[in-house]
């Protein structure tokens, strides 16, 4: 169970009936931010409705940078009151998601944070968010040579020679 | 964004005293997959990264260079080492752990083609573990083909969720046939003949009578044998498909046995007929007759031949029925002088016409050769997507009930008359009781036709008139009692209509003045000319006023546009 502090009411100064969340990344910056904005992420979702009803404001400690956790929020905040399909869990799931122009531009950083952006997505279950990195990483490596692919995101070819230059491998893996 | 006041303090305190909590949510996520990134994420390698992502995190970006890239099959005579073309497969050579990843889940051998080979189906059906798929199988045309595939396919019809079979009549029709076993999850069946064939198939029986969830139902360059055992219990979709040089369409000989089957199909709910082939000698179909598809929301006809053409006269559309028609205007503008008998809904060159509730209607005129009758039209879902992202719409809010009307003409006698007949059917055939947005762009109208229009708009809250504006423009004003927004855009204000009347700014000052209770929030007028006592008039009545590049009078530059209100978008 993730933890969450709860903070309560009488703690914290009135400031209207809004609710906002504490986000604490894991360089411990605290990022205030309006719970209305962050609804797209169900973990996060899944994590308010844990709250007392009575209480404001409420804190959660996330696993990745301010950094990334900015990127996120960003994207959360451009989409605030948008519905998208993939966020919608009685929503049948779609076979493609749309390309979004925003997105792109969004998403047009270095491989490093766009690889931290997916998983800080994927953590805070935001599909929408998960499939537009996907497609931003596909588009990186698709069409690709397998040393290509190995060059680009840093992985290491662990497969023995033989492994390697076995009959099985040669078209459906 | 960052902020600290006490009770953020407060929190941090807590989270200060909860060191344990703290190392048990960061242990969820695989150690250092999140480390390292306080300040400066670029010391951080992809490698860590990326190895440690989650297994379905993987599965996802596989998913996605699979739908994108898929493995393709390249002709044995191609001697390149690299026969086939891995596709998306290549990421199960990266490294053992993706290899694992691809290989392990089923969900990205969902979708197998033949044309790889029969030495590589089984593998990739074994690895779908039963999970419905999607099975492509083009039987060759002049060439043996192997019947242990067909085998094959029918022991997995069982998991089979949509098929595509194509080929040359005679081995398609032997293999189709053949597959004689259940097929109880499947939903698509595609058929696609790729040459002539004289006798029109007629299968026995399909899947051994048992396809209870088929929806969809695709035949291509398929003779109209219709009286044959089709699956179409209860189907949803039918597709009819003709292409250009399969020289099928003679086929059609009995137009009405395609109504015969449409008219079997009572639970119809989408139907789709196009042809690219293109002839002159066919005859009109005509006759009283007129099928009943109670449920029939989509109908689209992706033609410029006429028999499909007029297939809308001879179906009782359902006011709901989104209309999506999308016919070649040179094609159109053959069939159109030889068939005066025809009733067509639109009568042009249309996409993505959507009937009752009316979401959006948008048509656009342009008069592209003047020296023939060759009229070109496109449509658009203005409102649906105001940004103009077309690949995004399920991101944008809901459609504004709006009805654009949009007409670029040239002098042309004919343009009354079509604007004439296009209003006339629009009445007709699409209910205008939900429009709140209408907005008319032509230089040629007939003006009583406002009154016609505006009648039907009964919430109509928004009008835009670009140069179709005149006397009888604010008469039927009277007919929208809910009106906010009047907009006026290269109308002569100044202009009498008869000699020695009032100025149509006159006339719309006193119309404003009659209804004092209207409510009208706001009169724009766009690149108007217009007499400044008129302005002050108006001023009095209407709540704003906006005037931008008027062109007599007062010269200001106010660059708004018409179309501020979200809920005016067209």
């Amino acid at each position: 169970m993730p933890t969450i502090v709860s903070v309560d009411d009488s703690t914290v100064p009135g400031e209207g009936s809004s609710r906002l969340l504490l986000l604490v990344s894991s360089d411990n910056k605290h990022i205030v931010v309006e719970e209305d904005i962050m609804s797209r992420s169900r973990f996060i979702s899944k994590q308010v409705e844990g709250f007392e009803a009575t209480s404001q404001r409420h804190a959660i400690l996330l696993p990745f940078s301010s950094f990334v956790l900015n990127k996120v929020i960003e994207y959360c905040s451009h989409y605030r009151g948008y519905y998208l399909l993939e966020d919608d869990p009685d929503a049948a799931p779609p076979g493609r998601s749309p390309v979004r122009e925003w997105d792109q531009e969004f998403l047009d950083v270095d491989r490093n944070m766009l690889l931290r952006i997916i998983k800080a997505a994927h953590y805070l279950e935001i599909k929408s968010l998960v499939g537009s990195c996907a497609r931003a990483i596909a588009d990186m490596i698709r069409g690709k040579t397998t040393e290509e692919m190995r060059e680009i995101l840093g992985v290491e070819n662990d497969f023995t020679p033989e492994e390697e230059h076995s009959p099985s491998s040669k078209c459906t893996g | 964004m960052t902020h600290k006041n006490g009770w953020i303090e407060t929190v941090s305190e807590e989270i200060k005293t909860a060191p344990l909590q703290q190392t048990t949510i960061l242990d969820l996520y695989p150690h250092g997959s999140f480390d390292g990134v306080v300040s400066s994420p670029q010391h951080v390698t992809c490698r860590s990264v990326i190895l440690k992502f989650p297994p379905e995190l993987l599965i996802c970006v596989f998913g996605r260079i699979a739908k994108d890239d898929p493995l393709l099959h390249v002709p044995a005579s191609n001697t390149h080492p690299r026969r086939r073309k891995l596709g998306w497969v290549a990421v199960s050579h990266v490294c053992r752990q993706w290899r694992d990843i691809a290989v392990g889940s089923p969900t990205l051998w969902q979708d197998i083609d033949f044309a790889l080979g029969p030495e590589w189906v089984p593998d990739m059906l074994a690895r779908s573990k039963a999970l419905p798929v999607t099975i492509r199988k083009t039987f060759p045309s002049g060439q043996g083909w192997f019947p242990h595939e067909l085998d094959l396919l029918t022991a997995h019809l069982f998991h089979t969720k949509r098929l595509f079979l194509s080929g040359d009549p005679t081995t398609l029709t032997s293999a189709v046939q053949s597959l004689n076993t259940p097929a109880p999850i499947l939903e698509y069946l595609d058929l696609h003949f790729n040459q002539v064939m004289d006798d029109p198939f007629a299968p026995s029986q399909f899947f051994a009578g048992h396809t209870p969830r088929l929806l969809t139902l695709s035949l291509t360059n398929y003779g109209l044998a219709w009286r044959v055992n089709l699956p179409t219990a209860r189907l949803a979709n039918l597709i009819i498909k003709y292409e250009r040089g399969s020289g099928r369409y003679h086929l059609l000989r009995d137009f009405a046995s395609l109504l015969d089957l449409v008219e079997s199909i009572p639970t119809l709910q989408s139907l789709y007929a196009a042809s690219n082939y293109r002839s002159h000698d066919q005859e009109a179909w005509s006759g009283p007759r007129v099928v009943r598809l109670p449920h029939l929301k989509r109908l689209q006809i992706d033609s410029g031949k006429y028999k499909f053409l007029s297939l809308v006269n001879h179906i009782e559309i359902p006011p709901t029925t989104a209309l999506d028609f999308s016919i070649h205007p040179g094609f159109l503008a053959e069939a159109l002088p030889a068939s005066p008998d025809i009733r067509v809904v639109f009568p042009f060159v249309a996409k993505h016409m959507h009937a009752t509730p009316l979401a959006t209607l948008a048509l656009k005129y342009e008069h592209r050769r003047a020296q023939s009758a060759y009229w070109g039209m496109e449509a658009r879902a203005w409102a649906m997507n105001p940004t103009g992202a077309d690949t995004d719409a399920s991101a944008l809010p809901a459609a504004q009930p709006a009805l654009r009307l949009a007409g670029y003409w040239v002098s042309h006698t004919g343009a009354f008359t079509l604007a004439a007949d296009i209003t006339a059917h629009i009445g007709d055939a699409v209910p205008l009781g939900a429009v709140r947005t209408l907005s008319v762009e032509s230089r040629a109208w007939v003006p009583h036709l406002w009154a016609a229009l505006l009648a039907r708009c009964g919430v109509l809250a928004h009008v835009h008139a670009a140069h179709a504006a005149g006397a009888a423009f604010v008469r039927a004003l009277d007919w929208a009692p809910a009106l906010e927004t009047v907009a006026l855009e290269r109308v002569d204000l100044t202009a009498r209509e008869e000699l020695g009347g009032e100025t149509l700014g006159e006339a719309l000052v006193a119309w404003l003045r009659r209804r004092p209770g209207l409510g009208l929030r706001r009169l724009h007028l766009l690149s108007c000319e217009v007499a400044p006592e008129d302005i002050a008039a108006m001023a009095e009545v209407v709540g704003t006023v906006e005037i931008s590049r008027a062109l007599v009078g007062v010269e200001e530059e106010h660059g708004g546009t018409i179309f501020k209100d979200p809920a005016y978008h067209l």
